[in-house]
């Protein structure tokens, strides 16, 4: 093996590690790259029949440094961050609402009892019977307002899962697309598409973003991808779109997810990420939400109409409702429907059926301490009390969702780090192989150029 | 372990972008003065916050009701105290009218004098308030309780001090606000069992009007049927003073209750300013630092010396 050839082995192999170090600096802000490196390696030695002489220098292969372990950790925590994020997002719109003066039901409930009050104090006042019925009317709305907020969080919810759904299905598609290219474009002798496969891992990483994924990569370098347990997104070249279809055992219909083209709901086996989030802030945090709410009314409803039924008005008639009957209405959505029915302040029945009198007020004064009588959860609860743990089940929830989403940030920032130490670019150090390889190329140049000047001291020996 | 180089600029941006949230939320919590933004920043307090503010919102009801109350009844006290006025410069009128020195003329004269008095008293038993209710009238008091003086307490209340309407104070503490006027004005007389006060004047003045006081066997003892009328309205007097003053005490509580909530809410609820603005200079300081630093540790590289 002549030096000349040595010298061009050497000058390629150092024009491959430059080139490798140039395309590393170039990406050194490319999302999703891992870092590559041009393995170097002697090539088989020449026998003269005696010895055995070193023929120069090859690259073996363009390796991507990463590592699948810390890969799929990455993706875990991908998804678990993922997911509290989203939770804690609407869980702290539900914990802004309730808590909000201006919104929430506790004003509403002590405005509308100091008006009760204030019938007891004067019962024959038409003006404070009117102010009752206002007060009635605000706490009405109060309820209606914070049902419609949570309704409308459900629609974004659903909107959410659609939008998902769509991002899924663009993903997967990806995923299947690369996994034909990667296939084609791996050669026999093992050389590898990097940057096709560094491209997949980050649709699978974008992946794990809405939902949890684990994946299985085959021989041929395709990879598949499941989610759920062990339903198949992508499978080779093919991909098995998710669908939005109507969960029908709820009212109002409400956005689930089907799998496959039968459309199976597989709602329930998903977890992590986007979806996983908005399904547990739905099941845990807004369904629940809407039940206590919707509870509450009914009590309050049923509890003031049924002591105003107990008097005699001021017209001596027995009392009639102040609130619209519930009794036909759903019993997710008594919130929704609670309404002032009673539109004469004359109405309401401040009298006790016994000695009765427009100067009665034992009724007003009953009626006036039901603010502080165990009404609703069998007796256990007034209703600011009820209202009190619908606002601590919904604050306990969002606090634990901040903390959670802050111990998975802290641990996918970790891990993250682990990853990047392992696959990301350090230009300081690509600085250096620059020079490093810089200087192997210029001594393999001078090997070409001693080579030519000792065959020059050949040739003009003659 | 090997950096990357993005990581490290991604590092101190994501740091800073935290730091600066950290300080929003300072700055949030001082321009409030409130520690509790969202009940999820400390939902125990939260909800505490809530109870509270329910109790000082009772406990100020139970003083504008205390007002009511009392205003009730010193409406009530000063008719009754006018009454009281009236009933004794009859009863002296009585006495001077039954002494036997007396010509009938002269008796004509002081019966007039009482006649009026005697209306202006069914006047003050048939008060009405602001709201146009009859004081006197117990629960039927759009019923006017004394239309005539020989009338009689017209509301069908079946006893007296039935129809005693009650305003709730203080928890579990109402008080009574009227009289009805079949216990102040209905009164036990020697003869006719029991008789509004009016009408035992009322026959009083018939009497000296035909100059038959002493002959007329239904006013020997009209002295004592008066002293009757002045006790019974005494007597209510008195159950007012009592009241009264028990809605002072009610208020006291209550505006005790009220103190000391307020306090308990300023505790759970408010911003200690010193800890919060000095959580803000290092918060500040700290977001600083990460500036500088990051300024610093992204003008290092080696390609600088290339």
């Amino acid at each position: 093996m002549s030096m000349l050839n040595i010298g061009t082995t050497a000058l390629l192999a150092s024009q491959g590690s430059l080139s490798t170090t140039s395309h590393n600096i170039s990406n050194v802000n490319t999302d999703g790259y891992n870092r590559q490196r041009a393995e170097l390696d002697t090539r088989l030695a020449n026998y003269d029949g005696s010895q055995y002489f070193g023929s120069g220098v090859q690259i073996s292969s363009v390796s991507r440094l990463f590592d699948q372990f810390i890969v799929n950790q990455v993706r875990s925590y991908t998804s678990s961050e993922s997911q509290q994020d989203t939770y804690l997002d609407f869980a702290k719109q539900v914990d802004d609402l309730l808590g909000s003066p201006e919104l929430g039901l506790n004003s509403g409930l002590e405005e509308f009892f100091n008006a009760v009050h204030e019938v007891a104090n004067d019962p024959t006042s038409v003006s404070a019977r009117q102010a009752l019925l206002s007060q009635g009317e605000v706490l009405a709305n109060r309820f209606n307002t914070l049902d419609g907020q949570l309704l409308n969080f459900g629609r974004e919810i659903d909107n959410e899962i659609s939008v998902a759904v769509d991002d899924v299905n663009t993903l997967i598609q990806g995923i299947a697309d690369l996994n034909v290219a990667i296939v084609a474009n791996t050669s026999a002798d093992g050389g590898k598409p990097n940057d096709l496969l560094d491209k997949r891992d980050q649709l699978i990483t974008k992946l794990a973003e809405f939902v949890s994924v684990s994946t299985i990569e085959e021989s041929s370098g395709a990879v598949s991808v499941f989610v759920g347990n062990g339903q198949a997104l992508v499978t080779g070249s093919s991909f098995i779109p998710l669908s939005v279809i109507e969960d029908t055992s709820t009212t109002p219909l409400r956005n689930s997810i089907g799998y496959g083209p039968s459309a199976i709901d597989i709602s329930a086996q998903l977890t992590g990420g986007r979806i996983g989030g908005v399904l547990a802030v739905r099941n845990e945090v807004i369904d629940p939400a809407r039940t206590q709410l919707s509870s509450l009314a009914f009590s309050f409803v049923n509890t003031l109409n049924t002591q105003n039924q107990a008097g005699i008005d001021l017209d001596g008639n027995a009392g009639g409702l102040i609130f619209g009957d519930l009794s036909a209405i759903a019993a997710t959505d008594y919130a929704g429907a609670i309404s002032v029915v009673m539109t004469d302040p004359r109405k309401i029945a401040a009298s006790s059926t016994s000695n009765s009198g427009v100067g009665n007020n034992e009724n007003a004064l009953a009626m006036a301490q039901l603010q502080l009588t165990k009404t609703v959860a069998s007796g256990t609860q007034t209703f600011a009390d009820a209202y009190g743990v619908l606002v601590a089940n919904v604050a306990t929830k969002t606090h634990q969702a901040d903390l959670g989403q802050q111990t998975q940030k802290g641990l996918l920032d970790q891990v993250k780090l682990r990853a990047d130490s392992v696959s990301g670019v350090n230009l300081d150090e690509e600085a250096a192989n620059l020079i490093k390889f810089q200087q192997a190329y210029q001594a393999a140049s001078q090997i070409i150029t001693v080579s030519n000047t000792v065959f020059n001291a050949l040739i003009n020996s003659f | 372990m090997r950096i990357s180089t993005s990581y490290i600029s991604q590092q101190s941006l994501s740091t800073m972008l935290q730091q600066q949230t950290d300080l929003a939320k300072t700055q949030l919590q001082i321009s409030t003065g409130e520690r509790i933004v969202s009940p999820s920043d400390d939902p125990v307090g939260a909800v505490k916050i809530l109870d509270i503010e329910r109790q000082i919102n009772l406990s100020q009801q139970y003083l504008d009701n205390a007002d009511t109350a009392e205003n009730k009844l010193t409406t009530t006290d000063g008719s009754l105290e006018s009454a009281v006025n009236i009933i004794q410069r009859i009863r002296e009128l009585g006495v001077q009218a039954l002494n036997d020195t007396n010509s009938a003329s002269a008796r004509v004269a002081i019966a007039t004098e009482i006649s009026e008095l005697n209306n202006e008293l069914l006047g003050l038993a048939n008060t009405t308030d602001s709201n146009g209710e009859y004081i006197f009238a117990g629960y039927q008091s759009d019923t006017k309780p004394f239309t005539s003086l020989t009338s009689g307490y017209i509301p069908t209340s079946p006893g007296p001090g039935d129809g005693q309407r009650s305003i709730r104070v203080g928890d579990g503490y109402s008080v009574t606000v009227n009289e009805p006027g079949n216990t102040v004005f209905v009164v036990s007389h020697d003869i006719n069992t029991s008789q509004s006060i009016f009408e035992t004047i009322n026959d009083f003045v018939s009497d000296l009007n035909a100059n038959t006081v002493g002959t007329a066997s239904a006013n020997g003892a009209i002295l004592d049927n008066l002293d009757n009328g002045l006790n019974a309205i005494m007597d209510a007097r008195t159950r007012i003073g009592t009241r009264l003053s028990a809605i002072d005490q009610q208020r006291k509580i209550n505006e005790n209750v009220g103190f000391s909530m307020k306090t308990t809410l300023s505790q759970v609820k408010d911003l200690d300013y010193a800890e919060a603005i000095s959580k803000l200079n290092l918060q500040t300081a700290g977001l600083q630092a990460a500036q500088q630093a990051y300024v610093k540790v992204q003008g290092l590289s080696l390609f600088n010396y290339l």
